[in-house]
């Protein structure tokens, strides 16, 4: 009866120990994946030259897009196609941040990048900062920018995709270049609603 | 351009986010940053080609001699221009945009390479070639320019090769004119007069 008992309770304990150990296994898994997420901290300035960070974006979702004011065609077309999408969403666009990234710090201070928003939806902000604040930045969404002289001067290479974040800052999905103003629409209402993106 | 001249030796801007592997060139746009070089470098002669090298210059000098003689009359008669340009036309820019693009569809009637392309409406005018790849956008310089097989039309289009206006004077608005002047390997000289379209749908991204 004893011994009956006794090996019960190795069995319960041994099933606990698997149970407690499965699920912090679960939870570091998840805290890696989340790590690894674009997102982060970032300190910049604004296209009125106000200093922002992540804090600045907390309580509503993002959409974050990285360019430069030189570029001739992915930036207008994506920000075209971001200011038609904010005007068909009425006033849900009121409930999101939009965000243009700015890779180029050497030309676009905080008055060229207003000059070149003042194009599109006035509720897109610009970002841009030091060299240095541009690369943390970029580090934390895992963006990919790299300077590439020519024969007049230099262009950049750059990370083309949308990034969308909850309104925790928490990473929700990627919209790709070329979703057109349909497609961006249609992700920023997700986003708005908090649902998950559609896959790519 | 002293300021550009900078900012193209300047270090800290050569930078690639650490999570990310360095992005390569991609092996059909090298870089090419003595891209001036192509104006004036030759071949190195060799030494028992001097003389055939001779003639074949003399025939190439003879050869623009006829050619040149012959340009007034080629545009009258019916044999065609040496390369004909259709549908060009450049994006609209919007305002404090420094830079523009511009496309038109070339068909040389001989093989020929377009070389260069310059334009009042700015400083500058580069040959660049643009693609996105896992997300990410290139655009390169096209140093060598851009080959026209004979009697092929070559489009240039929204995301891929395009002539770069850099440094806009002003913004190219829709509706307005800009003349761009293209050069050619052969010599062949041609001023266009693009129209100033707004964006089009570019094609969705494959």
């Amino acid at each position: 009866m004893t011994r009956l008992r006794i090996w019960a309770l190795v069995a319960a304990l041994a099933l606990a120990g698997g149970v407690l150990g499965f699920v912090l296994y679960a939870r570091m898994t998840a805290q890696s994946t989340a790590a690894q997420d674009p997102g982060g901290a970032f300190s910049m300035v604004d296209q009125d030259g106000r200093p922002v960070t992540e804090a600045d974006l907390r309580g509503r979702p993002t959409v974050m897009f990285f360019g430069f004011t030189y570029c001739p065609e992915i930036c207008p077309t994506t920000l075209s196609d971001l200011t038609t999408a904010m005007a068909s969403m009425g006033p849900d666009a009121d409930r999101l941040n939009v965000v243009f990234v700015s890779v180029d710090p050497e030309r676009d201070t905080p008055a060229q990048l207003k000059l070149y928003l003042s194009n599109f939806d006035h509720r897109i902000r610009g970002f841009t900062g030091t060299p240095e604040q541009v690369r943390v930045i970029a580090n934390a969404y895992r963006v990919l920018y790299l300077k590439v002289p020519t024969e007049y001067g230099y262009t950049m290479d750059h990370t083309a995709d949308l990034y969308l974040m909850d309104r925790h800052g928490r990473f929700v999905g990627k919209l790709r270049y070329g979703a057109g103003p349909d497609g961006t629409a249609e992700a920023l209402r997700r986003l708005v609603r908090g649902q998950s993106p559609v896959p790519a | 351009m002293d300021i550009d001249r900078r900012n193209l030796l300047d270090g800290p801007g050569l930078v690639t986010a650490a999570a990310n592997p360095p992005i390569r060139p991609s092996t059909r746009s090298r870089p090419r940053p003595d891209a001036r070089r192509r104006f004036h470098q030759q071949p190195a002669p060799r030494a028992g080609e001097a003389r055939s090298r001779l003639m074949t210059k003399l025939s190439h000098i003879l050869f623009a001699t006829l050619a040149l003689a012959a340009a007034p009359l080629a545009a009258a008669t019916a044999a065609g221009p040496a390369v004909q340009a259709t549908d060009a036309w450049c994006r609209a820019t919007p305002t404090g945009a420094l830079a523009g693009g511009c496309f038109v569809t070339l068909t040389a009637a001989r093989a020929d390479r377009l070389v260069a392309v310059s334009s009042p409406a700015s400083n500058h005018g580069e040959i660049h070639t643009m693609e996105v790849v896992d997300g990410v956008m290139r655009m390169r310089q096209l140093a060598d320019g851009i080959e026209l097989p004979a009697g092929q039309p070559v489009a240039l289009r929204p995301g891929a090769r395009h002539l770069m206006l850099i440094g806009l004077k002003g913004p190219l608005q829709a509706g307005d004119h800009v003349a761009l002047t293209l050069r050619f390997q052969s010599g062949t000289q041609m001023t266009l007069q693009a129209e100033v379209r707004a964006a089009p749908r570019p094609a969705r991204a494959s």
